[in-house]
């Protein structure tokens, strides 16, 4: 039952409030959105933690989102074993690289007064998820190896019937307590999105790669 | 030909007392607010000195503006700061952004303590508590803390444009007897070619078409300190409370309602001149891509003479509005820049194309050469010009990218007018020399006496040429007015306030 | 405004037309013909062939099915570089400890020992009777292998590669703008010195 409630229903609500929540919050109020950065108060340490943190934190993402929607590619990419430890590695390398940078956001944080001037309570949860979220994630990786393979064969299905609106938790119900916290987290961070600076994901601007360089707007476009 | 209109802006550094009543009629009306508070869209720098952020000019630190590729074929435009595939790798930290600590941490004083403290042996004090933290702080520095010159050996000395400089021209130049300084406005420039707009991630920069406005969408900015970076003049600030970054608006509603902007209005010294000025946009490029010392000369080729009846025509067919063309015939800064091009930009050689201009102060070069403290000068001012080598050598450096005989330029007609307006009105000047200051100048004595009226004696509608806008009737377009009726006509509903 | 509102109704198909990609690829990875495993046959064990079945649990040969290979999950004595799963039980001396009967239950999902986490996946991807054999014998012939432990490696690795990557950002972003005024009165004041 409990089962059900962690790996069928909260996902759903979860994402419900994930997607609902945050194109609401772009609808209502445009203006909360924005990445909060604290660079222009503190930049030393902020240079470690954020880089460490996003260039670790990103690919690993997106790995975990390929082995969702492209299984078939993900198992191709380890299909010997020294693949398999190859690809796990650099996982492995990017994980840590996240755990030391939310590491050292929350010691900045901490520390630095005029950080925690501009820290709101959301900030702190989401900061001490993120950590147990990667911190768990870590655990997966380094103690339950090797996720590259067991990945695909538990998460990824429970993850297509969700998607497909079969849900069948049997998949993930019996692996151990750490990955179940960490499937747990993973959606409540989801959850959290729209109550939190976490948006900032949602306009990451790509669009600027081929955008031209100067905008001019009319207030009216007049007719030619 | 595509002709459009741009609100510009010429300063009159002669006449800048360096009051900063413009700096405070600016704070008051937009950055008096948490997180605004280090802001100053309207500054006055000491120069020489390292001005606001602390040594901006220095390119090779802060990495604002253009270059143009080194290449001898066809070399194109970019940002200094990164290209468009590193813009998105150095979102998570800016490599290029300064700190609050190079502008200066905003404090306030501790009054409360006056009042409640309790009976003692001392006086109480009121110590100074940041503006961010609310902790009490050392001040270590503040939006002028060079003001004339003011720890000249750290400050002055350390003037970016002064690097090119040996020791000893140094020391000269700070030496009794020679030592000048000048004070530079700073606001905006609403270039043409905004770095700023070119290397925001999200977009959210744009240039208002009807009036050359430069502002950013409070909505679309997502905090990614681009612009920060990318402005070479460091006149976007990120403000630290909301997450967005903010900037000189030019007091678009006051010049919407046919006011100048609030700095223009408070200045004292008359220093300021408003007006638009028509261009052609598809010069844009070509101007961008000249060398150093000809991007003055390109500048003002790109802006078009409203008289021109061809100008006209191509207005009229780019939908520049008549009102517009008439302001742009009476306009201040049309005369300042092309027709007497006395007024220059500042920075050039960044190629964002600035449209605001300054009008060398002469008094530097007249100072520099005086000798023993006498003062017979009006006539020996051409000879005197030529010993002022220092002084006209950082304008240059400073308004025309290098180019010394577009200063020159500009500074002979100032003097020639002085000589002229000398003869005219003290007589100590015969006819003769009057005439050969002002052939030596190339220029008539109606020019003479036009620069004379505009500079010293201009009214407030003389200096100011707003062209009429028609918001309203735009916006009447937009939304039937029928249809809208019933609701508020105020814009957003909610404060701004930090995203959660 | 009318702007603005075009825009996010771009944002919105943008984002609809994500989810929809998200459903259509994720619909595609659910395996779509399911067969039902057979046990292997006591002469099917028999004949079964331990070096096959260590290639097959190393993954150097793919299960027919396409099953993941048992290393993902668990080691055998000292198998590849950097040894095998940790998620499940070690099967070094699983042979002796389990009847055949019952291996060969867990691997076909037919018996009374279960696995709650295998049964589902080697349900989707059954293992062939000659493939359970095979296992078998590469367990069989595997008890009383030493167990090697090479955690020290994947930390050391995994810790020496974050330092790597550290220091290459380090390096890409060496000239970051750092406290311009700070150094510039320091300096100073250490030259009027």
């Amino acid at each position: 039952m409990l089962d059900v409630l962690l790996f069928v229903v909260f996902p759903y609500v979860a994402l419900a409030i994930g997607i609902v929540g945050t194109i609401y919050r772009y609808l209502t109020n445009q203006y909360s959105f924005t990445s909060l950065s604290s660079q222009f108060l503190e930049s030393d340490l902020q240079f470690w933690s954020s880089t460490l943190w996003h260039y670790g934190i990103l690919p690993t993402t997106v790995i975990h989102i390929a082995g969702f929607t492209l299984p078939k590619v993900m198992a191709a990419l380890h299909s010997t074993p020294e693949l398999l430890y190859l690809s796990e590695l650099a996982g492995k390398v990017l994980g840590v690289m996240a755990l030391v940078g939310v590491a050292i956001m929350l010691y900045r944080r901490l520390s630095n007064t005029k950080i925690r001037a501009v820290t709101s309570p959301v900030d702190w949860i989401i900061l001490a998820l993120l950590f147990g979220q990667v911190f768990f994630g870590l655990i997966l990786a380094f103690a339950y190896r090797w996720g590259a393979t067991w990945f695909i064969h538990t998460a990824t299905p429970w993850m297509v019937s969700l998607a497909s609106f079969q849900p069948s938790p049997q998949y993930v119900t019996a692996l151990p307590l750490a990955h179940k916290v960490h499937f747990f987290t993973g959606f409540v961070l989801f959850a959290l999105m729209p109550f939190s600076r976490l948006v900032h994901l949602a306009t990451f601007p790509v669009g600027y790669l081929w955008r031209r360089f100067q905008l001019v707007i009319w207030t009216r476009k007049k007719v030619a | 030909m595509k002709v459009r209109s741009q609100v510009s802006m010429v300063f009159h550094l002669d006449k800048c007392i360096g009051c900063h009543t413009c700096s405070i009629a600016c704070k008051n009306i937009w950055t008096d607010r948490p997180g605004a508070e280090y802001m100053w869209w309207n500054n006055v720098e000491t120069k020489p000195g390292v001005g606001f952020p602390t040594q901006w000019e220095d390119q090779d630190k802060y990495h604002g503006g253009w270059e143009l590729e080194d290449k001898p074929k066809n070399p194109q435009l970019k940002l200094k700061l990164q290209n468009r595939l590193q813009t998105l790798g150095n979102l998570f930290s800016n490599p290029a952004m300064p700190t609050m600590d190079d502008y200066y941490e905003p404090w306030t004083y501790n009054y409360g303590d006056l009042f409640n403290a309790p009976l003692g042996e001392d006086q109480p004090t009121a110590r100074p508590i940041s503006r961010v933290d609310g902790k009490p702080i050392e001040i270590e520095s503040g939006p002028n803390w060079d003001d004339d010159l003011g720890g000249s050996n750290i400050y002055a000395m350390n003037d970016p444009l002064l690097q090119n400089m040996s020791e000893d021209e140094k020391l000269r130049l700070f030496s009794i007897e020679q030592l000048f300084y000048f004070y530079m406005p700073r606001i905006c420039n609403h270039c043409l070619n905004a770095a700023c707009v070119a290397a925001c991630p999200s977009g959210a920069i744009y240039k208002r078409a009807e009036d050359g406005v430069v502002l950013i969408n409070q909505d679309k900015c997502r905090g990614w300190r681009m612009c920060v970076s990318a402005c070479p003049y460091k006149k976007t600030y990120y403000n630290w409370s909301t997450g967005k970054s903010e900037k000189c608006i030019l007091c678009y509603p006051r010049l919407e309602t046919g006011q100048p902007p609030a700095c223009f209005h408070s200045c004292v010294g008359r220093i300021r001149y408003l007006g638009a000025l028509l261009y052609d946009a598809d010069q844009i490029p070509d101007a961008t891509r000249v060398p150093d010392d000809q991007l003055v000369q390109r500048q003002r080729e790109m802006i078009l003479n409203p008289h021109d009846p061809e100008v006209i025509a191509a207005a009229k067919a780019s939908g520049v509005p008549d009102r517009v063309i008439v302001a742009a015939q009476n306009s201040p800064v049309y005369r300042y820049v092309k027709e007497w091009e006395l007024a220059l930009p500042l920075h050039p050689e960044y190629r964002t194309l600035p449209m605001l201009f300054y009008v060398p102060p002469l008094l530097p070069v007249i100072n520099s050469t005086q000798e023993n403290g006498t003062q017979r000068v009006e006539t020996e001012l051409f000879t005197s010009l030529d010993k002022a080598r220092m002084p006209v050598r950082y304008m240059s450096l400073t308004l025309a990218a290098g180019n010394d005989e577009e200063v020159l330029k500009s500074y002979r007609k100032m003097i020639a007018v002085r000589i002229f307006k000398r003869h005219e009105t003290v007589g100590d000047v015969t006819a003769e020399e009057a005439a050969a200051a002002l052939a030596e100048a190339n220029m008539t004595a109606e020019e003479a006496e036009a620069i004379y009226r505009l500079t010293s004696i201009p009214t407030y509608q003389e200096r100011f040429v707003i062209p009429p806008y028609s918001r309203e009737g735009d916006i009447e377009e937009i939304y039937d007015p029928q249809q809208r009726k019933a609701e508020a006509g105020f814009g957003r509903q909610q404060a701004p306030q930090r995203g959660l | 405004m009318i702007n603005s509102s075009i825009q996010i109704n771009k944002q919105i198909f943008r984002l609809a037309l994500g989810a929809l990609m998200f459903l259509v690829v994720g619909c595609g990875a659910i395996p779509k013909d399911r067969q039902t495993a057979n046990p292997a046959s006591i002469k099917e064990i028999a004949e079964g062939d331990a070096v096959n079945g260590q290639k097959l649990f190393m993954g150097y040969a793919h299960f027919e099915n396409e099953g993941p290979p048992c290393m993902g999950c668990h080691s055998v004595g000292d198998n590849g570089l950097l040894g095998g799963g940790a998620l499940g039980p070690n099967l070094t001396n699983t042979a002796v400890e389990k009847t055949d009967d019952d291996i060969i239950g867990l691997l076909s999902n037919t018996g009374i020992v279960i696995s709650p986490v295998m049964r589902p996946i080697y349900t989707d991807f059954p293992l062939t009777p000659k493939e359970q054999a095979d296992l078998l014998a590469f367990m069989k012939a595997s008890v009383g292998e030493p167990e090697v432990d090479k955690e020290f490696w994947i930390y050391g690795i995994s810790f020496a590669g974050v330092l790597g990557a550290a220091l290459a950002l380090g390096f890409v972003y060496r000239n970051r703008l750092r406290s311009v005024r700070r150094i510039l009165v320091r300096e100073a004041e250490k030259e009027l010195q």
